[in-house]
């Protein structure tokens, strides 16, 4: 099991090359590391996480709060509050340990946000043609 | 593997791109005419920004009603006029703020910023606390009408 933060070098699971301190990706050959041990034996049982969570040795797994508040406040309200449903389900399940898990509700998390972004654009653009030729008046 | 990690990973090399690394900074710098933009023309003038299509069909104030407005009156120094607008957005704004300057320089300068782990608890009590600022602001009920931008 190896942290983030920890200096004991990461290998690539598909190459085998040395990966950079801090990489996500290995720089041989792209494959996504296994920063957090998923692949390592012991992850189910739970030998990778003993003692209680320290917040300086959680591994990051990103919630994407920040761009959910950003959707509820300008792109796209319902996108965004699903997204922040999963940002507090990633920061719950890192709390208890349950990395893998936690790494699922983040890449739900993350497509939600462009799901926002995309539909909030896309109003945008409709309601600035329809503003063109209808000409209604309105708040932004 | 995850399969969404994995087409990131193999997705055509941008990241190879000497000046990725300062796409964070690039993007603050791309703001910037935008805030220019919206410190010089106020959105209470109708006509210049487009409408917003929510407020148009529903006649409902969404949580993000009044951020623009808000953000036009604190560029122009008015910062209870901005908190009459939206709140919410100006409690934001600092978040965002911090965020996107922390991603900029740690990507720039490949240095990791201390990152701030949010307990679980505080996420659902925001997700709770804007859903029923969404209610609020549009009861049109005395104390609440303070809400409404």
């Amino acid at each position: 099991m190896a942290y983030i933060n920890d200096p004991q070098p990461i290998y690539c699971t598909s190459c085998g090359r040395e990966a950079n301190p801090g990489a996500r990706f290995c720089i041989n050959c792209g494959a996504a590391l296994d920063l957090l041990g998923l692949g390592t034996p012991g992850y189910e049982s739970g030998l990778h996480h003993q003692g209680s969570p320290v917040y300086g040795k959680l591994p990051h797994i990103p919630n994407y709060l920040v761009q959910a508040i950003l959707a509820t406040i300008c792109c796209c309200v319902p996108a965004g509050i699903v997204a922040i449903v999963y940002a507090a389900q990633v920061n719950g399940k890192v709390y208890v340990g349950d990395y893998a898990t936690a790494q699922r509700y983040s890449n739900k998390a993350r497509t939600w946000c462009w799901v926002a972004l995309t539909l909030g654009v896309a109003v945008a653009v409709v309601g600035w043609a329809l503003n063109l030729y209808i000409g209604f008046p309105g708040s932004t | 593997m995850d399969m969404a990690v994995c087409l990131v990973a193999k997705s055509p090399k941008l990241s190879s791109l000497p000046l990725w690394r300062w796409r964070y900074v690039f993007l603050g710098l791309a703001l910037l005419p935008c805030l220019a933009l919206v410190y010089a023309r106020n959105p209470e003038e109708p006509g210049f920004y487009p409408p917003c299509l929510f407020y148009t069909f529903t006649g409902l104030h969404c949580p993000g009603c009044g951020a623009l407005r808000g953000l036009h009156q604190l560029l122009n120094g008015n910062l209870i006029a901005a908190f009459g607008y939206n709140p919410y957005a100006m409690l934001a704004l600092p978040v965002i703020a911090f965020a996107l300057l922390g991603t900029a320089l740690s990507s720039a300068w490949e240095k990791q910023m201390p990152r701030v782990f949010v307990h679980h608890l505080l996420i659902w009590g925001l997700l709770a606390a804007v859903l029923a600022f969404w209610v609020l602001r549009n009861l049109p009920v005395y104390p609440f009408t303070a809400l409404a931008p």
